[in-house]
């Protein structure tokens, strides 16, 4: 049998119990996560390394039989507190000079890239980084689709705070991107 | 300014009771001031989205491995990737000698280790055990000593990852004889991705 191959097949009842779940939360929740964690400043192998760890720690949490309501608040909790704990790169977007980071960010030439204007796009990126951290949070986070609640949870802030902090910041960058 | 100007954004978010919702609506229909407001508002929101397309497109190029990650879901085994060159890796994998051990080990051997690469990335082994995640890197540094030790006569002899996995997790008990072990080639692309996986025995 020496050089022979066979299929990778398991036993069912070896099955971790919920990752039929987390396979399918994988598939729906791994992209906005990876926007997400890009966005607060992470590089592209971080934020993936993150977001593997993330699930990980989902099946762990399912397969423990622990609370399975919000996931995808809990998800994005969880890659926020392992982001912050790599302070070296977490906000590093948005705490070097803009110049800097345009080489490196801006003007890399992409398909992607220049499907949106230069100039367009270099001042939201400065419009985002005048914002306060948590105005910058609550957009990205409501960028990827979450409720208020959500961001509140995922934050540690009340409803109501993230409802003013994202009128707060939606009307900051409206006021200064289209005059 | 208008009185309904700091509900506009709960509005367009779909945050606001029904009842609200329908004056905000009603409002809107009267108030071109508000209606400006509402297009901008919803513009940087698009906006916005696009940004963060745009920064990830230009960070993430290369796509995960999946299939690693849907494997590990279903049999709990510790898939250890490491990024050497680029090319092949090779993997041995054989029976856990204590079936009451419950946590896969992965060993790299010294020689196979770069520089400038952590010896271990633990967040791409699918079973942690008992053991915390963030630990896992000096858990396995660990291992590797013990499982080299008891291994003395497999030199590898080319860049390598040997994978250790407890036979219970993989087969039922009984079925794998003690003595048999197997041998797994695993070949990781450009990207780190596993391109694939060859079991024999």
């Amino acid at each position: 049998m020496s050089g022979d191959s066979f299929p990778l097949v398991f036993p069912y009842g070896h099955l971790t119990p919920g990752e039929d779940e987390v396979t399918a939360l994988y598939g729906e929740l791994r992209q906005p996560l990876l926007r997400y964690l890009v966005c607060l400043g992470l590089s592209g192998d971080d934020a993936q390394d993150i977001v593997q760890d993330a699930f990980l720690s989902l099946q762990q949490h399912l397969a423990a039989g622990r609370a399975n309501r919000n996931i995808r608040g809990w998800m994005f909790r969880v890659a926020r507190n392992r982001a912050r704990n790599r302070r070296r790169s977490y906000e590093w977007r948005f705490a070097v000079p803009l110049d800097a980071e345009e080489a490196s960010v801006a003007h890399q030439a992409t398909p992607e890239r220049t499907a949106i204007a230069q100039e367009s796009f270099r001042r939201l990126e400065q419009l985002i980084r005048e914002l306060s951290r948590n105005e910058r949070e609550c957009l990205f986070l409501r960028a990827e689709g979450l409720r208020y609640r959500e961001i509140g949870e995922v934050l540690g802030l009340p409803t109501s705070t993230v409802a003013d902090t994202v009128a707060r910041a939606v009307k900051k960058l409206a006021e200064s991107y289209h005059v | 300014m208008c009185e309904y100007s700091d509900r506009l954004i709960a509005w367009l978010d779909e945050e606001v009771p029904v009842e609200e919702a329908a004056v905000v609506e009603g409002h809107l229909v009267t108030c071109g001031t508000c209606r400006e407001s509402l297009i901008a508002y919803r513009g940087v929101s698009v906006e916005i989205k696009a940004y963060c397309q745009a920064v990830t497109d230009g960070e993430v190029r290369r796509p995960v491995a999946t299939w690693a990650f849907a494997a590990s879901s279903v049999v709990a085994i510790a898939v250890a990737v490491v990024i050497w060159g680029g090319f092949s890796a090779r993997a041995r994998v054989k029976a856990w000698p204590d079936p009451a051990a419950s946590v896969a080990t992965v060993a790299i051997p010294q020689q196979s280790e770069p520089k400038d690469l952590e010896p271990l990335r633990p967040h791409h082994s699918a079973a942690y055990g008992s053991v915390a995640p963030e630990r896992m890197g000096r858990a396995h540094r660990a291992e590797t000593a013990t499982t080299r030790a008891a291994d003395l006569n497999w030199i590898p002899a080319e860049p390598s990852v040997e994978i250790v996995v407890p036979a219970d997790t993989v087969f039922p008990p009984g079925v794998v004889p003690d003595g048999i072990s197997f041998v797994a080639d695993l070949s990781i692309g450009a990207d780190g991705s596993a391109t694939w996986l060859r079991w024999r025995r």
